[in-house]
């Protein structure tokens, strides 16, 4: 029930280090939903998969430490082209471009002591912990704790800590249609109050719309005004994408891995058809 | 990844077995062939949310080919996903150039 859609274009709406929101126009919602998806599932990333303990007589069990350690994002923007892909490493140690390997070594000599993420000594410089306060163990007086950590590119439909994203939303371009002859203006403003996105604002004794894309379509304002004056719709094959980076990789390159991974998906089972 | 198996294969009706693919790829199929001319039922189904394959269906009334309207779909979406990539990068090279 889509229908022909042509004319694909894009607008970057907000962008910074960590983030990035755009607008799509002319798009099959199937094929921008497919795109997020593959963003959380299918774009690969660097994580630690093995841990080898040399010693370790902190409170937490061996297991639990190396959890942690895999759950800590890990810079891959280099990493990407250097590595092997998550398919042929997977469990494949002997390969060398498989593994970069990052070591801690840590003592508490007297006191209390919190070993965070920014101690862990990576062997390439393009693979290191994104933050570097996130506490790993507490270490009581004269407890140790030593290890080998072994991280490699993965997808995270294999595990969650290989996701890139924390968040890959899309929705609604919003389209609120406010009819000036059927609205009172100033005298009732009951919309521009109950709106939880405050979207609406009175200007010059007038209702006027100001922040059209922040709505949420959750169509209160419709529901209490007097006159029905006001109609909130959206509009058709357009959508506004945001997608959140864990910091991992850059917002605007997940993106472009997510559809280039798409693209050789849809080449590959046609090649496989063909057979 | 996508290896393919066959199940079924006549003029009218397909079934196929995807293998390690799931509703991203499965969804984006059926709503794409749903709308294409001949098309009499389209739908994907995973039969276990640990097994990782996936049933394509296809049916057509016999004035195309299931396969073709399959291979038809799958070009779509390779083209799509191209014209998303080159569209996303010019726009955001656009964006860059206005910040400098």
């Amino acid at each position: 029930m889509l229908g022909e859609v042509t004319g694909l274009k894009i607008k970057i709406l907000e962008y910074d280090d960590r983030s990035i929101r755009f607008l799509v126009e002319n798009i099959p919602l199937a094929l921008l939903n497919a795109i997020r998806r593959l963003t959380i599932s299918d774009v690969p990333s660097m994580a630690i998969d093995y841990v080898y303990f040399i010693e370790n007589s902190s409170p937490l069990y061996d297991e639990i430490v190396a959890h942690r350690l895999g759950l800590i994002p890990l810079t891959s923007d280099r990493a990407l082209e250097k590595y092997g892909p998550p398919e042929e490493c997977r469990d494949n140690e002997e390969r060398p471009d498989c593994y970069a390997r990052l070591y801690l070594e840590a003592e508490a000599s007297d006191g209390t002591k919190v070993v965070y993420s920014g101690d862990l000594v990576s062997d390439d410089e393009d693979v290191q912990p994104v933050y570097k306060n996130i506490p790993i163990v507490v270490l009581g007086p004269g407890q140790k704790i030593s290890f080998e950590a072994r991280a490699r590119l993965g997808r995270g439909r294999e595990h969650a800590k290989w996701s890139p994203v924390s968040a890959a939303t899309h929705k609604y371009v919003p389209q609120i249609i406010v009819n000036s002859e059927k609205c009172y203006g100033e005298s009732c403003a009951k919309c521009v109050n109950v709106c939880p996105k405050n979207v609406l604002k009175i200007k010059d004794g007038r209702l006027v719309v100001e922040d059209e894309l922040s709505c949420s379509l959750c169509r209160q304002c419709e529901k209490v005004c007097p006159t029905d004056a006001i109609l909130v719709s959206w509009k058709p094959n357009s959508y506004i994408m945001y997608v959140e980076s864990t910091g991992v990789l850059r917002p605007e390159r997940i993106v472009l891995e997510a559809s280039r991974i798409l693209e050789e998906k849809a080449e590959q089972l046609l090649s496989e058809l063909e057979k | 990844m996508g290896k393919i198996e066959v199940k079924k294969l006549e003029d009218t009706e397909l079934e196929l077995i995807i293998h390690d693919e799931d509703h991203t790829i499965g969804n984006l199929i059926v709503k794409l062939a749903e709308d294409k001319p001949g098309v009499t039922y389209v739908a994907y189904r995973i039969e276990h949310p640990l097994i990782p394959r996936l049933i394509v269906t296809l049916m057509t009334d016999g004035s195309v080919k299931a396969l073709d309207v399959l291979k038809e779909t799958l070009r779509e979406i390779r083209d799509l996903s191209r014209q998303f990539r080159e569209e996303f990068i010019r726009a955001f090279s656009e964006y860059e150039g206005k910040k400098a």
